[in-house]
C-alpha cells in the first residue's frame, strides 16, 4: 500500500512539475487549527491532620483539533495541471504532531495520519510523577501539521511555560460570598483570605472562596489548605494561572501558623 | 520488483526535477492567542476544546479514568452530578469521533472522484454536537454544577491558541 502511494505521489510530482514550467502553478494549504493545553494537579497529599511534605502529580493535556484545504491556483497554470492535481489529491495525507514536554519527560508524539482535507483532532497527555509543591518544572507545548507532498504546512511557534503545584493556607473569614443548592443540599461558598508567613507572601495561588456544606461553621472550616497546578509563561515575574486542585478545611481551634506558602515570583 | 524500480526511478526523477523547480514557503502564522485575548476565543470553541480534552470513552483505560478525575476535580461537583457528566463527555467523544470518521470517509469519497468535501457542513454538525452537550449539561446537572462548568470554560480560553496559516508551494520555476 505504502509502496503504491510512493508511486502515485511521484507520479503526481513528474506529471506536475514539467507541466508546470509553462507557467507559475502554486499549491496553496490552507490550515485551521486550535491548540489547547490544559493542566491540572492529581492526586490528594493531604491526610488527616496538617502538616508535611506535600506532593502531586501534574497533568499536562494538549489538543490539536482543525482541518486544511488545499488548492492549485488556476491563475497561470495550465489548466491540465490543475485537474491532475486535484485528481492526485486523494494520495497526499497529512499527519498531526503534539509536543507535550515536563522538563526532560515526553516530547514529540505524532498522530494518525489522514486524508488532505480530512478533520483530524489529536490529543496527548502527560503525567509530570510526583512533584514537591512549589518546584517548578518547563513545560514545552505545540503541534505541527505535515504534508506528504509539501512538507510541514503547519508550524506555529511552540509555548514554553513554567509550571508547577501550588500550596497555599488560607483562612475563612466568616463571609458567605454565596450559597446554593447543590443536589439538594445547601452550600456556602466562604470569602477566604490567604495565610502564608511574610517570606512566601503573595503566594502564587490566591484562591478567594471555599465551598462547605451549610451545616458546618465556618469555624469547622476556618484554616484552608488547598493546592493548584499553575503555569505562566517561562519568565521571572509573570503572573501565574492556577487550575484549583484539592483543598481541606481544618477547626479553628487547631491554632495553626501562617504556611509557607509556593511563592516563586 | 517491477513496481519498486519503477517507484525508485520515478521517486528520483521527481526529486530531481523538484528540487530544481519547486519553493515552498510557510507564511507567518495569524493566531488569537487566548492567553491575551480571551474575549476573542468564541464560547463554542472553548466548550469544544474543553469537552474534548477532558472527556473519555466509556472504554477508557483507568489511567485515562484518573487523569479525567483530575480535570474534573477543581469543578468540585457532588457525586451525583460528576457521575453525570462523566456519562455526558463519554457521550460527547463517541458522537465527536463518528462524527469525525463520517466527514473523514465523505472527504476521501469526494476527493476521489475530484470533488470537494462539504466541510461548512461539517462544522455545523460539529458546533451543533457541541451546543447540545451543553443544553444536556444545563439540564442533567444542577445549577450550580453547570455555572462552574460554563466558569471553568471561560477560563480554559486562557490556554487555547487558534491559528490560520497558510502554505504555498510554487513548482514551475516562479517564485
Amino acid at each position: 500500500m505504502k509502496a503504491i502511494t510512493t508511486f502515485l505521489l511521484a507520479l503526481l510530482l513528474c506529471v506536475l512539475l514539467p507541466g508546470a514550467a509553462h507557467g507559475q502553478c502554486q499549491i496553496q494549504t490552507f490550515t485551521n487549527y486550535g491548540v489547547s493545553t490544559s493542566e491540572a494537579e492529581s492526586g490528594n497529599p493531604f491526610s488527616g491532620s496538617p502538616g508535611g511534605s506535600l506532593q502531586a502529580d501534574l497533568i499536562v493535556s494538549v489538543v490539536v483539533d482543525g482541518s486544511a484545504t488545499m488548492q492549485m491556483e488556476s491563475y497561470g497554470c495550465p489548466d491540465s495541471v490543475v485537474t491532475q492535481f486535484n485528481n492526485n489529491k486523494q494520495y497526499i495525507t497529512h499527519f498531526p504532531s503534539v509536543l507535550n514536554q515536563i522538563g526532560s519527560l515526553g516530547g514529540w508524539s505524532q498522530g494518525p495520519s489522514f486524508c488532505a482535507e480530512c478533520y483530524s483532532s489529536y490529543q496527548t497527555n502527560l503525567d509530570s510523577g510526583l512533584l514537591n509543591v512549589g518546584q517548578t518544572v518547563t513545560i514545552t507545548s505545540g503541534a505541527e501539521v505535515t504534508c506528504s507532498m509539501a512538507g510541514l504546512v503547519f508550524s506555529p511557534p511552540f509555548n514554553l511555560l513554567s509550571g508547577e503545584i501550588a500550596y497555599t493556607r488560607s483562612v475563612n473569614t466568616g463571609i458567605k460570598a454565596a450559597t446554593f443548592v447543590l443536589n439538594g443540599q445547601l452550600w456556602n461558598a466562604w470569602a477566604i483570605l490567604a495565610y502564608c508567613n511574610p517570606a512566601t507572601s503573595p503566594p502564587d495561588w490566591n484562591p478567594l472562596t471555599y465551598n462547605a456544606v451549610a451545616i458546618y461553621p465556618p469555624s469547622s472550616r476556618f484554616y484552608i489548605d488547598g493546592i493548584a497546578a499553575c503555569v505562566r509563561i517561562n519568565v521571572t515575574g509573570a503572573p501565574w494561572f492556577c487550575t484549583p486542585g484539592v483543598s481541606i478545611g481544618w477547626d479553628q481551634s487547631l491554632n495553626l501558623p501562617q504556611a509557607a506558602c509556593t511563592h516563586n515570583p | 520488483m517491477i513496481r519498486y524500480v519503477a517507484v525508485l526511478v520515478l521517486s528520483v526523477f521527481a526529486l530531481g526535477t523538484w528540487a530544481q523547480t519547486s519553493s515552498s514557503h510557510l507564511h507567518p502564522d495569524t493566531v488569537i492567542d487566548g492567553a491575551k485575548n480571551p474575549e476573542l476565543i468564541p464560547d463554542s470553541t472553548a466548550l469544544r476544546l474543553w469537552l474534548v480534552t477532558v472527556s473519555e470513552l466509556p472504554n477508557a483505560t483507568a489511567q485515562d479514568r484518573d487523569r479525567q478525575r483530575a480535570h474534573l476535580s477543581m469543578l468540585q461537583l457532588s457525586e451525583l452530578d460528576n457521575l453525570q457528566l462523566v456519562t455526558l463527555l463519554a457521550n460527547f467523544k463517541g458522537q465527536y469521533l463518528s462524527l469525525i470518521d463520517r466527514y473523514n470517509e465523505s472527504a476521501k469519497a469526494a476527493l476521489a472522484h475530484g470533488g470537494q468535501p462539504d466541510l461548512n457542513l461539517f462544522l455545523q454538525q460539529r458546533d451543533d454536537l457541541v451546543q447540545t452537550t451543553r443544553a444536556a449539561i444545563a439540564l442533567r446537572l444542577s445549577p450550580e454544577s453547570a455555572s462552574r462548568i460554563d466558569a471553568r470554560v471561560q477560563e480554559h480560553k486562557k490556554h487555547i491558541q487558534l491559528h490560520t496559516q497558510v502554505h504555498t508551494m510554487t513548482v514551475g520555476g516562479g517564485q
